[in-house]
């Protein structure tokens, strides 16, 4: 087999829609970027790359509502490099209750997702004659197979830990309200880092469950 | 489809209709209008506001859009207020020298502004209209000022402009349109990348709209989408390059949801009307459909019409009625498809931003069986006043006096999620109306003069309705009894039932009393009813006796009988606690057994004596 299918669920998910991203709304499914933060949660190196072909989506989309107090500020980076130049830490704080937003979050609750992904690699991972996708596609499938992982995947945002199990056998059947052709407009696919981290979108079509994820290269998805 | 893709599409399909406003253009409050002859004079300033002397409203007029000011010097075109237009402002003279400087410093540099700007724009123009505006510019001076009339009412007012001889405003000559247009084209536009809301790409749109008519964000109005502060950006973009929308998407739905949120009218009492919003607390609830008659059954379902009402709403009352009688869609409004989508958007304020609570978009068929649903989960016998039930009578019992203020925040969009999809009532619903039933006290309406009830019949309805929907999710065992149900052996159940009579027996020994056992006794009567109970029980053979001495033994027997009825279905003890879904059993006996006494169908005359006023 030339993929991984991975089964993740959790309690909860917020994959914050770029517009709403300040009063947080989630998409209604992953998006193929969280799906990839999670699988390099497991395992990546330089060499490769992790490309999603498919997502398929388990339960039932429930949304909830949430509210927390966050910061409205960054420390800016040059106020960092400016203390490590004079060797000293004065001054360089934020006061974390002088600068409180309070911000909305509309996430997704109980959710289960079996990502479909495959590997493909980097310019580095080419240039190096001893990497191969095998090798790598067996590397991550051992790992999710023990639940190993270099740091805990989460379903959009850091905060919202999920499960994960590799995947044997066939897909469970997905929830009845999921079942026909579902249209869920332009979602977000990923960043091309090669072009100055630009956003990328496509039409997400939702077929009893299954959305196909085009390639970032994909004429079909513009721009 | 997504928030902003809906509101684009309902912005294309007002466009089509000829009822959008145009690119570049918005409602616009203006207050005052100067009439200028064609040489540039000013011959007159006629008030525009309408209303009577103690409120008088500007008038909403269609004007090119006033830039987005925040705290720097933009001018509008055509029309501002007349610290831009003329060069006067109120200049608060309390304060410091050198800040009376700096007021009168930005005067001027608005004045200028807003000179420079007309200068640029209209000095290639020809058009009589525009080029007498720009004569009055030049020879204007903010010191002939106090000269016009209405000098004090128009200070800090919307003012915009009219040429002599003509009906019209000079910004809405094809001249000033023109101009407008191509300063916009002129403009560096920002760079073009893909919108995310059509997919096509464009240029992008830095600021987004200010959504005004949201009750509780800023007056200025608040935004959708807005990026104000650093913590909200990423990859170091600015503003709204973190999300690439379209000028002209971001227009569409900027428009759109404005003109969702804007009044159609006023009613007879002279409130205004909004046809596409409702208030739940405080959060806004704005609503829409792909088709307009789609729209008003929707709207139906959210604000309940009331009985006396003009005959085109009478329709819609009875294709409701019909529906609530179980007839399908389908066969009570044939001429609807039942596929036609509906929009709700829950939307809450918080300062300079608008938070989505809820987004839900389904089709009509499915919209109305869930609001069919959650009516027929609230069903209980005796029925509520008011049937079906308006959403913010609902909310207004959960909150402490029934005011609208203290509704538990969060609680209103989860309650409206809830009722749109189907799923169970937040957990939180049960717990909060079963607080309130403990908390509060029986009380009177100062404005109506009615009885605002402990155990009011909404709450009441509304702990069936968690129960209800509970117990057809699975999540629950046991069913909820519409009617009072003397068969069932719900403990709790029946311990409400067994109160209420106890209560009854006491008043009828006592009489009218100042504090019954239900003041005092019953949040611990459903909490933890073994240790009330038995101490109640051993009052009631007191009332008992003196029920037989003072009114009879027929009376007295009677009740006797119908305690021991009630106390045969329970088994054993009494329960030390109950938990919340039981309380919310033990406050629905309670109601289904009181309005037994309150029928005096099935109790002795003799009860009618000591007729209860303090209850009603």
């Amino acid at each position: 087999m030339n993929g991984i299918r991975l089964h993740v669920w959790g309690q909860r998910a917020l994959f914050s829609r770029p517009e709403m991203k300040v009063e947080r709304v989630s998409y209604d499914v992953i998006t193929p970027s969280a799906a990839r933060g999670v699988l390099e949660a497991i395992h990546w190196k330089p060499a490769m790359v992790w490309r999603i072909t498919r997502l398929r989506v388990l339960k039932q989309i429930r949304f909830e509502s949430i509210r927390r107090n966050e910061i409205g500020s960054k420390i800016p980076a040059t106020k960092i490099a400016s203390a490590m130049r004079a060797g000293t830490t004065e001054g360089l704080a934020l006061h974390v209750d002088e600068d409180r937003q309070q911000r909305a979050a509309t996430l997704l609750r109980d959710v289960a997702y079996i990502i479909e992904a495959r590997v493909e690699l980097s310019a580095e991972g080419r240039a190096s004659p001893t990497e191969s996708v095998a090798k790598h596609l067996d590397m991550a499938r051992r790992r999710a197979a023990k639940g190993q992982c270099f740091h805990r995947p989460y379903l959009g945002s850091r905060e919202f830990a999920c499960d994960f199990e590799l995947l044997e056998g066939d897909p469970p059947p997905p929830h009845n309200s999921l079942l026909g052709d579902r249209d869920l407009g332009w979602m977000a696919l990923d960043f091309d880092f090669t072009a100055n981290a630009a956003p990328r979108f496509f039409r997400a079509m939702m077929r009893d469950g299954v959305i196909d994820v085009p390639e970032l290269t994909d004429p079909e998805i513009v721009a | 489809m997504t928030i902003l893709q809906a509101l684009a599409a309902r912005y294309e399909r007002l466009a089509a209709e000829g009822l959008a406003p145009i690119p570049g253009f918005a409602p616009a409050q203006i207050s005052f209008t100067l009439v200028i002859n064609k040489d540039g004079v000013l011959v007159a300033v006629q008030d525009e506001r309408n209303g009577d002397a103690k409120r008088r409203r500007p008038r909403v007029t269609i004007a090119p859009q006033a830039p987005k000011r925040t705290v720097g010097v933009a001018s509008g075109a055509f029309w501002d207020k007349t610290s831009y237009v003329l060069g006067r402002t109120v200049l608060d003279a309390t304060v410091s020298p050198a800040r009376q400087e700096r007021d009168a410093d930005r005067l001027a540099r608005e004045h200028a502004a807003f000179r420079e700007r007309h200068e640029t724009l209209l000095s290639a123009s020809h058009d009589e209209g525009c080029q007498a505006l720009l004569r009055f510019l030049q020879n204007w001076t903010p010191a002939a000022y106090d000269a016009l009339d209405h000098a004090e009412a128009m200070l800090d007012q919307n003012v915009a402009f009219r040429l002599e001889g003509h009906a019209s405003f000079i910004h809405d000559r094809p001249a000033a349109r023109a101009a407008l247009l191509a300063e916009a084209a002129a403009k560096d536009a920002g760079a073009s990348a893909m919108c995310l809301v059509t997919g096509q790409t464009g240029p992008v749109a830095r600021l987004h709209p200010s959504i005004k008519g949201v009750p509780g964000a800023q007056s200025s109005g608040a935004a959708l989408v807005s990026f104000n502060l650093d913590a909200f950006t990423s990859y170091g973009h600015a503003q709204g390059d973190n999300a690439p929308v379209s000028e002209a998407a971001a227009f569409a739905y900027g428009n759109a949801l404005n003109a969702l949120l804007t009044p159609s009218g006023t009613d007879a009492n002279g409130r205004p009307i909004y046809p596409n919003r409702v208030m739940l607390g405080g959060t806004t609830v704005v609503f829409w459909a792909e088709t307009g008659p789609a729209e008003a059954l929707a709207s139906a379902f959210f604000a309940p019409i009331p009985a006396n009402e003009a005959t085109e709403t009478k329709l819609l009352r009875d294709t409701l009625q019909q529906m609530q009688n179980g007839t399908p869609l389908r066969q009570a409004a044939p001429e609807l498809d039942p596929a036609t989508r509906v929009y709700v958007l829950g939307l809450s304020p918080n300062a300079a931003r608008l938070s989505v609570r809820f987004w839900v978009e389904q089709s009509l068929e499915s919209f109305t069986a869930n609001f069919l649903q959650h009516w027929d989960d609230l069903r209980i016998e005796p029925m509520p006043d008011f049937w079906p039930p308006p959403l913010w009578a609902l909310l207004y019992e959960l909150a402490a006096q029934r005011k609208a203020e203290n509704v538990p925040q969060h609680l209103e969009g989860e309650f409206m999620r809830a009722i749109l999809t189907g799923l169970p009532y937040p957990r939180s619903l049960l717990a909060q109306t079963v607080l309130r039933i403990r908390a509060d006290q029986d009380r009177q309406d100062p404005k109506s003069g009615r009885t605002l009830e402990k155990v009011s019949d909404l709450r009441v309805a509304l702990l069936k309705a968690c129960l209800a929907r509970l117990h057809r999710k699975g999540l629950i065992p046991e069913d909820v009894p519409v009617s009072l149900d003397p068969t069932s052996l719900n403990a709790a159940y029946r311990l409400g039932r067994m109160f209420s009579v106890l209560e009854r027996l006491q008043g009828a020994a006592l009489g009218q009393r100042n504090a019954t056992i239900r003041d005092r006794f019953y949040a611990s009567a459903s909490a933890t009813p073994a240790q009330v109970f038995p101490s109640l029980l051993r009052n009631a053979r007191n009332h008992s006796k003196t029920i037989r001495s003072r009114v009879g033994a027929g009376l007295a027997e009677w009740f006797e009988d119908h305690l021991a009825d009630i106390a045969s279905g329970l088994e054993g003890a009494f329960p030390k606690t109950l938990p919340l879904e039981e309380q919310g059993r033990f406050a629905l006996g309670y109601y289904h057994q009181r309005d037994v006494f309150r029928r005096k169908k099935d109790v002795p005359v003799e009860l009618d004596t000591d007729d209860s006023t303090n209850e009603e």
